[in-house]
């Protein structure tokens, strides 16, 4: 009870001060009143009215002094301080505005950006996998350390899949896992030939919702049966795709779905989030892994594996198992090259490309943070000594220390909250800006919203360093607390000086490391960009069709589709040449076999692991702009009756024919021997960074595998209606087969590099901002620094200094801090940018001309920075400042 | 002028523990509006302890913090609206325990004062 009485007296005295006081007033003014008409009916009846209140106010005792003693045991008085407090701080800031500005903008930037990245980081690398147990769920694959040197699969080395007998032959004899499933992701189309549209489709084991421990949010999951050759056509749709696409129909069970141009019957919807991998196209379906007769085949690779581990069995335990187990399943023989087994957590398998780029964004949006306070802290205590005679003369005039310190730490109090709430606004956005650009495939992106707990932590420290720094000069009026500061102006500031250049120094050394990092980013990329992919990207078309089953195995078919689908293309007006190919460059697919040479005895391990496979019309060289360097390109002559031949790229020829032209040399290639006939440039296939690898193309007309075709289509007319041409040709020819999509070559090149992008961008950005930082602290230190030492300028000045001098004084003042922190920033950058090495591209982390460029940018900021102040320095009119002094 | 004798010094001088027990107490009797508490110890002590207003009405702040007293206006007997104070349940505990206190200070006082 008493609680509540003292809660609700405590709320009203709070919420509603002026009626409270009012009422105190109205209870004195009744005290009175008694007291008056008390003092009639006694001994004084006679008196005026005038003296009996004055008699009645001396009863009383002083009135104000009541009325104040009773707001501050009501506890008002507290709140009126902090309300006047408050208020005082906004009126300094008004006239301060860009002190107020500076200090809030910058915090905010701080908390903003660490904010963002740390709330991507928490998500994508340390918030567990959002299913049961999620630290059993690990995948297992197979590992080909000869790969490691391979020019473009290097990173698959231990990312090998399982076939499916292979699988299943392991999965029977295994003892470290409660339950196995393999999976695979393609992309399908769906919605007939009417509006094509391109899903991600996962091929699943009827045992992947027990390892994955979820259950179907409706319906049911796959059986055995469904997950054999021969069983029923069924899918489950994701929760995403069912309400996306079905209206969240509660009688979806049943109903058919075209995938490709084979009927499906939906028998259960997944729950949320059950996504094994995010990819640029979200997966719609699911459907049975082993129905599909492609995938029999004990050397198709095709499906990754997950598994729930035992408890009692350690992942050291599993590694050792399936490698042993393994190796007896599928003994290492030349053509399968498999050696061992990596079993590693899915989600450290998931994270495992994502965590080295965050762990270092996260790193330069901490230096940013840092940067930030340090910046705060010097913007503050300059301010501090700039308002040290403002202090003492309020000290002087009564105000208590403690209440000045009170009034300090309000007044960073306010800024730090401000620019803790913009930090927040900024973390919001910038985390819906760096989620829209990442790459897609960094996990669980869209989980990522700003986290609390994060948010407290960067509004935290940037709180404590508004709160140590602003209440540092209160606590330094303390100890010289007479009136002598006063007259002395700013003249013992000296050492704040100091540590301001300290701080400075810190700061340039921080925004070093990310200048140069970024720098050596920029150029990175540049370089990159710079990279000649062996043909013409700009106005190249590629538009990937997707064969329904029965054409695709049938060659025939392709063949004639082919013909008529290029011979009607070429005749679209825009149109410069087209050609048809599988596995265009940058479209992210690799298809290799390996070959035998003629007359070479002694297998090398480059022929098993291979050669790039493709298969072509003739025109497709001239059509992508690959130059013929010797021999010729087949024609429409080298058909199925002709010789058989090839045309082999440039490496090829060197690795094999170092010193004598390969035309006219025969290679074993996919079980027939053929002739090359003609040498051709090296093109990049995935990336503009890789090495060229060995490529092999041959006619259409010769062999024909089934890989989905692609048109490649040379134009010089309107991108977006040459695309609509080009798909409407294909309708015409061929209503069955949908165009999966249509890109510009040039686009897909760029989206090739989107990680670089997205990390140079963000560096970027972080450094730039830095820098700004880092200049705004040097402009706070020379403005400083002119404004304390105006009276030694002005005696200067009087004994013949010339304005030159003074302005070098100035900007001296902040250069030797500056010049320390240039020099520590070399150390820390040559050392801190290591962590980069992994993404540069043709720049090492020690490239003189980047340090050389940034510590020129420095100068440059350091100069601009201080020039004004120290302009303004030499105007003041001095001999008013010594008079006044 | 009004009785200023041996009195005055003690007159003002109540001690502010002993101020809190004086209104709890004297509020135990029935609400009572602030005037009404000075005039209540004012009597009863025979103008002996005078509390001052500038006493008094912080006290009354304090002691509603706390939660031993509530107040509202109400209509006087004169038909003026007064604030009126009521003690709460536990401001007569909190009565209790500064009235045992009170006790053994005033004993302990006693037992030096009779040894002196």
């Amino acid at each position: 009870m008493s609680l509540i009485d003292a809660l609700r007296y405590r709320l009203r005295v709070l919420f509603h001060p002026d009626a409270y006081g009012r009422e105190l007033e109205r209870e004195v003014e009744h005290h009175l009143d008694l007291e008056s008409a008390h003092q009639l009916r006694g001994e004084h009846a006679l008196m005026t009215a005038q003296d009996v209140r004055r008699r009645a106010m001396r009863e009383f005792g002083n009135v104000t002094y009541a009325t104040e003693e009773r707001r501050i045991a009501s506890g008002v008085s507290v709140f009126d301080a902090l309300r006047q407090d408050v208020q005082f701080v906004f009126r300094v800031l008004r006239r301060r505005p860009v002190f107020a500005v500076v200090t809030v903008a910058t915090l905010a930037l701080g908390v903003g950006a660490a904010t963002s990245i740390f709330s991507i980081a928490d998500v994508v690398l340390f918030r567990p996998l959002a299913f049961p147990d999620p630290e059993r769920l690990i995948a297992v694959s197979q590992t080909q350390p000869e790969l490691k040197t391979h020019p473009i699969r290097a990173a698959q080395w231990d990312r090998i899949g399982f076939s499916l007998p292979g699988f299943r032959d392991w999965r029977a004899v295994q003892t470290s896992f409660d339950e196995l499933a393999i999976w695979n992701y393609s992309t399908s189309v769906v919605g007939g030939t009417e509006s094509p549209e391109e899903v991600g489709i996962v091929h699943a084991s009827a045992s992947m919702l027990a390892v994955l421990g979820v259950r179907p949010e409706l319906g049911r999951g796959f059986t055995r049966d469904e997950d054999e050759v021969g069983g029923l056509p069924v899918a489950l749709v994701t929760h995403d795709a069912w309400v996306a696409r079905m209206a969240s129909d509660p009688h979806v069970i049943g109903r058919r779905i075209r995938i490709d141009s084979a009927s499906y019957s939906i028998v259960g919807v997944l729950p949320p989030g059950a996504e094994i991998e995010r990819s640029a196209t979200p997966t719609s379906y699911w459907i049975p892994a082993g129905q599909d007769a492609d995938v029999q085949d004990r050397g198709n690779y095709a499906f990754r594996v997950l598994g729930r581990i035992k408890r009692s069995v350690s992942i050291d335990a599993a590694t050792e198992e399936t490698a042993r187990l393994l190796r007896r399943i599928e003994p290492p023989s030349p053509n399968s090259a498999i050696h061992g087994a990596r079993v590693a957590t899915l989600q450290s398998v998931q994270t495992r490309a994502a965590r080295q780029p965050i762990l270092i964004l996260l790193a330069a949006a901490g230096l940013l943070l840092l940067i930030a306070c340090a910046n705060v802290a010097t913007v503050l205590m300059g301010e501090a000594s700039n308002r040290e005679a403002e202090l003492r003369a309020r000290m002087a005039l009564g105000a208590s220390r403690g209440r000045l310190i009170r009034q300090l730490l309000t007044e960073s109090l306010v800024l730090a909250v401000i620019g803790g709430a913009l930090g927040t606004l900024l973390a919001q956005f910038g985390t819906k800006l760096m989620v829209r650009f990442a790459p897609p495939w960094v996990p669980r992106l869209s989980d990522v919203h700003v986290d609390a707990r994060v948010l407290a932590a960067a509004l935290a420290v940037s709180c404590a360093t508004g709160l140590v720094f602003g209440i540092a000069p209160a606590l330094l009026l303390s100890r010289s607390d007479d009136g002598i500061g006063l007259r002395l102006g700013g003249q013992s500031a000296r050492g704040r000086g100091r540590s301001q250049r300290i701080l400075i120094a810190c700061e340039v050394a921080l925004s070093m490391v990310l200048l140069v990092g970024a720098a050596l980013l920029v150029q990175s990329f540049a370089r990159i960009n710079a990279v000649d992919p062996g043909f013409r990207t700009e106005r190249l078309l590629v538009a990937q069709l997707r064969l329904p089953q029965p054409q695709l195995s049938d060659s025939l078919r392709v063949r004639a589709l082919a013909r008529d689908v290029l011979a009607r293309v070429r005749a679209l007006p825009g149109v410069t040449n087209a050609a048809m190919t599988t596995t265009p460059p940058f479209s992210g697919g690799s298809s290799s076999s390996s070959f035998d040479v003629e007359g070479r005895t002694i297998p090398a391990p480059e022929r098993v692991i291979g050669a790039q496979r493709r298969i072509t019309t003739p025109d497709f060289f001239t059509t992508s702009g690959i130059p013929l360097l010797d021999g010729r390109a087949y024609d429409d002559t080298d058909d199925a009756d002709a010789l058989p031949v090839i045309v082999i790229n440039r490496s090829l020829a060197r690795s094999e024919w170092p010193n004598e032209s390969a035309v006219g040399k025969r290679i074993k290639w996919m079980g027939t021997w053929r002739t090359v006939v003609g040498v051709v440039g090296d093109i990049k296939l995935h990336d503009l960074f890789e090495r060229p690898v060995a490529t092999i193309y041959t006619p259409l007309g010769q062999l024909y595998r089934r890989n989905d075709p692609s048109l490649v289509v040379r134009v010089n007319g309107d991108l977006t209606s040459m695309s609509a041409a080009i798909r409407g040709v294909v309708r015409d020819v061929a209503p069955d087969v949908p165009v999966k999509r249509i890109d510009e070559m040039s686009g897909l090149v760029a989206a090739s590099l989107a990680d670089e992008r997205f990390r140079t961008m963000l560096i970027s950005v972080f450094a730039g901002l830095a820098a700004l930082l880092a200049a705004v602290g040097m402009y706070g230190v020379a403005a400083t620094a002119a404004s304390r030492r105006t009276r030694e300028m002005a005696i200067r000045a009087a004994l013949g200094a010339t304005n030159g001098s003074i302005a070098r004084l100035i900007v001296g003042a902040g250069a030797g801090g500056v010049v320390v922190g240039a020099v520590a920033g070399v150390g820390l950058a040559l050392i801190g940018t290591r962590v980069l090495t992994p993404y540069l591209y043709a720049i090492g982390t020690t490239d003189f001309a980047t340090y050389g460029a940034v510590l020129t940018l420095l100068a440059v900021t350091t100069l601009a920075a201080t020039l004004g102040p120290a302009r303004r320095a030499t105007r003041v009119p001095l001999v008013d400042t010594l008079r006044r002094e | 002028m009004p009785k200023r004798s041996a009195a005055a010094a003690t007159k003002s001088d109540v001690l502010k523990g002993t101020l809190d027990l004086l209104i709890l107490h004297t509020l135990t009797l029935e609400r009572m509006h602030g005037y009404a508490i000075v005039q209540h110890i004012k009597r009863l002590t025979d103008d002996a302890l005078h509390v001052e207003a500038g006493s008094l009405y912080p006290a009354l702040e304090r002691l509603q913090k706390k939660g031993w007293l509530t107040s509202r206006w109400e209509a006087s007997p004169t038909g003026r609206q007064a604030r009126y104070y009521t003690i709460t349940a536990a401001g007569r505990k909190q009565l209790g325990e500064e009235r045992s206190g009170y006790d053994r200070a005033v004993w302990a006082i006693e037992r030096v004062l009779a040894r002196g």
